[in-house]
């Protein structure tokens, strides 16, 4: 669903991302671990159209995102780490203007607004203007706007960081529910443990480039350890 | 004191490290403003000269017109000083990044406080600090005052900008009390653009131009007109006190009243301190209220549009939301209605050559349209701030985001324009030629106003930027001013002739007028107005297309 082909970025003299190649197949949940610096919202970025790539190339669902770009953008939603949302706007406004947007049908807004609105309680926060909201509550506006217009494909990046442990239980359930009907999920933490708890597949990068990718069962087999922390460690001080 | 000591060398320590380090940007941004500095002071000087020396010639009341004059400035600088530090204080005192680091230090309230005043009183006075140097220095060439009396008048400014800021600062730690910070921010930016509009209005309505050759009663009426009130609790009252009292009699009588004021300075700058120890900490620990929660309508009805129309929804909302908007279309008001009071107050002889004062009328229209568009239009995609990443990974391409904004704000000033246009023609009551050529002219700026305005913009972007409107005094401001002037100079060098024509033939009968001639010459600015427009909407959405977020 999602393959990267030789990606790379350059920053002048620096070597951001070195000539990534990775596929993950529909239905799988990809969590992209590193430590600070790895490369991995340079290649979340990339992936998502916001930072030119230097080399290579990203396929979603075989599109091309630099030969068909607007077919491309219709079959993702992208989480950054940092909600910026545009403030003067009211929560309700700007689920109205993403759904016009991503070409969302009334009814199938309206089984998916009651839902998720609900589930992630916001239907107090709707009519308050974005200016006014925490981290956590433009994580969770955001969430649900990228759940109403379904995608076929969602990139996370640090999606849990800012929300409260309720909501980030109900996200991770609602990932594998909808992992299961089919939907990709590319999904760069920080935390080992959800990445135990979630993906089904786990990339391991550092200083741009993969050093380890599998899934959890394999990952564990072949460094023969049953900690993906463990892990973690000893392969990213290895490549000191 | 060690800690005030401490925390100043840590605003010091930043102001140095932002100096140092030069790039590019910021050694074009000095060096233009420092040119604009250059033009500023002598532009001052000689418009006050020119003020001071008309008003002193009139006979008997020279000087009581000058003191008028003064005094009614004076009392406009103080509501600004009081206004601008309202505005600044909230940013300064609530909202800085670094609120959170210097309340959770140990160091009490009132030193943070302090420091922050500086800040503030910085922050709200530069501006009319060096619009005095000039206004004072053209006073002492007319009222013939020495180099100490220009000075103690410089100095006792000091009181003055302490008493208004800290009137501004007490006002605001009382209404972040009880009210949200950003509300209240708003509020004062509004009421701040809507009193220097009225203020320009109702300084142009006096009609200053009537002094010359005016008999008694008419200056008698204009003095009558510059009401400043003066009372012991106005800030003007006493800066006036020592400016007439060092003017008249010398820098001793000017003593008492300025050591009256310094010690009213610092009793208020002490109480506001005081003020500040008691309801600083509680205002800024509550300064972010969530709104009152506001259920939803049981059932929330979604309206589907297209991409064009929820595009224009979210800019509408964004312009009636956004008061620093509100600020730039209570200028263009201001604008409009000062031109078209000049042109109803134009002498009737003028009117013999209005076919002239026409054409010139066209040129007069672009430089507002202009003016207005790099207020308005210019910093419109950078005020998609840091959210411009739901721009770029949205399913729509830069290319229409771009033609979007380019059709959405043509539409709003091709109105404007032909608002003052059309009013402006009736007032002048010209041939419908003219009137034809004129409303064409107007479309084809405002074409251009919109189109350069929006593809320049692009071009410039700056997503972090904290108040996009500032691109105007940047280098982005400066070329788009350059552009629209130059397409304004083509259009009247090659419109010139068609008038010249048109008023020899009909008013003065001196030659037979084939309009066919002059056909040639239109296609040739409509050409120049698409070829701008479109080379800089082409540049734009390149930057755009390649920009990383």
């Amino acid at each position: 669903m999602i393959k990267l082909v030789n990606l790379t970025k350059k920053y002048g003299n620096l070597l951001a991302v070195n000539n990534l190649n990775l596929e993950i197949k529909k239905g799988e949940i990809f969590g992209f671990l590193g430590p600070n610096g790895a490369g991995k919202t340079t290649t979340i970025k990339m992936i998502c159209g916001l930072v030119s790539i230097t080399k290579g190339e990203v396929y979603i669902d075989g599109i091309n995102l630099e030969k068909k770009p607007i077919e491309y953008k219709k079959k993702f939603a992208y989480i950054p780490d940092k909600p910026f949302i545009f403030e003067k706007l009211r929560g309700i406004e700007y689920l109205e203007f993403i759904a016009n947007l991503y070409d969302v049908n009334k009814n199938k807004f309206k089984e998916l607004f009651d839902k998720y609105v609900k589930l992630f309680e916001m239907e107090n926060y709707l009519n308050d203007f974005i200016e006014s909201y925490s981290h956590g509550m433009s994580q969770k506006l955001l969430i649900i706007d990228s759940l109403i217009h379904s995608p076929d494909v969602f990139i996370l990046d640090e999606p849990m960081v800012g929300l409260d442990p309720r909501s980030i239980r109900l996200l991770k359930e609602e990932f594998k529910r909808l992992a299961e009907n089919g939907t990709t999920i590319f999904m760069s933490t920080h935390s080992i443990d959800i990445a135990e708890d979630v993906c089904t597949t786990v990339g391991i990068i550092d200083k741009g480039q993969i050093i380890e990718i599998g899934s959890l069962k394999e990952i564990k087999e072949k460094n023969k350890s049953e900690k993906l922390e463990e892990i973690f460690f000893k392969l990213t001080e290895e490549n000191e | 004191m060690n800690k005030l000591n401490l925390l100043l060398n840590f605003y010091f320590l930043q102001i140095k490290n932002n100096i140092s380090v030069l790039n590019r940007e910021k050694i074009i941004k000095t060096t233009l403003f420092l040119l604009f500095a250059g033009f500023f002071f002598p532009v001052i000087y000689y418009l006050f000269l020119f003020i001071f020396k008309h008003f002193y010639t009139a006979q008997i009341i020279g000087p009581l017109l000058i003191r008028k004059l003064l005094s009614t400035f004076y009392m406009t600088f103080s509501v600004m000083i009081i206004l601008s530090s309202m505005v600044a204080a909230i940013p300064v005192l609530y909202f800085s990044r670094e609120m959170d680091f210097l309340f959770s230090c140990p160091v009490k309230t009132e030193t943070i406080f302090i420091i922050k005043y500086f800040k503030i009183i910085v922050d709200s006075c530069w501006m009319i600090l060096l619009m005095v140097i000039p206004i004072f220095a053209a006073y002492s060439k007319v009222l013939k005052i020495d180099i100490y009396q220009y000075l103690f008048i410089f100095i006792s400014h000091i009181p003055f900008f302490i008493v208004c800021v800290s009137m501004g600062i007490f006002l605001i730690l009382f209404l972040i009390k009880y009210f949200p910070g950003q509300g209240i921010r708003n509020f004062v930016i509004a009421i701040y653009g809507f009193f220097l509009v009225a203020f320009l209005i109702y300084f142009r309505m006096l009609e200053p131009e009537k002094l010359t050759g005016a008999d008694f009663n008419q200056i008698m009426e204009l003095v009558r007109n510059l009401k400043a009130p003066d009372n012991f609790f106005f800030p003007h009252s006493h800066l006036m006190k020592i400016v007439n009292n060092v003017t008249y009699s010398g820098i001793f009588s000017g003593i008492l009243p300025f050591f009256i004021f310094t010690f009213i300075s610092i009793i208020l700058f002490i109480a506001v301190i005081y003020v500040a120890k008691i309801w600083y900490f509680e205002g800024f620990s509550k300064k972010v209220i969530f709104n009152k929660e506001k259920k939803l309508k049981s059932v929330f009805i979604f309206k589907k549009t297209n991409e064009f129309i929820t595009m224009l929804k979210k800019d509408i909302k964004y312009l009636i939301r956004d008061t620093t908007q509100w600020i730039q279309l209570v200028f263009l008001f201001g604008i409009i209605f000062l031109y078209l009071f000049n042109i109803y107050k134009l002498p009737a002889d003028v009117f013999n050559l209005k076919e002239v004062i026409y054409f010139l009328n066209i040129g007069f229209i672009g430089l507002v349209l202009s003016a207005v568009g790099a207020r308005l239009i210019l910093p419109i995609i950078s005020m998609e701030g840091r959210s411009f990443w739901i721009i770029k990974t949205m399913p729509v391409s830069i290319k229409k985001y771009v033609f979007y904004k380019v059709i959405i704000y043509t539409v709003f000033i091709i109105i404007t324009g032909l608002i003052i246009s059309i009013l402006s023609l009736n007032l002048l009551k010209t041939h419908k030629l003219i009137n034809f050529i004129t409303i064409f002219s107007t479309i084809l700026i405002t074409f251009v106003v919109a189109g350069c305005g929006i593809g320049l913009g692009a071009v410039f972007a700056d997503f972090k930027i904290k108040n996009p409107e500032d691109l105007i005094t940047g280098i982005a401001g400066l070329f788009y001013m350059f552009i629209t002037f130059l397409f304004i100079a083509f259009l009247l060098y090659l419109e010139a002739g068609f008038v010249k024509d048109y008023y020899l033939s009909r008013i003065l009968k001196f030659k037979e007028f084939h309009i066919e001639k002059y056909f040639f010459n239109f296609i040739i600015i409509v050409i120049i107005a698409f070829l701008m427009v479109g080379f800089s909407v082409w540049a734009g959405i390149k930057k755009l297309e390649k920009l990383e977020v």
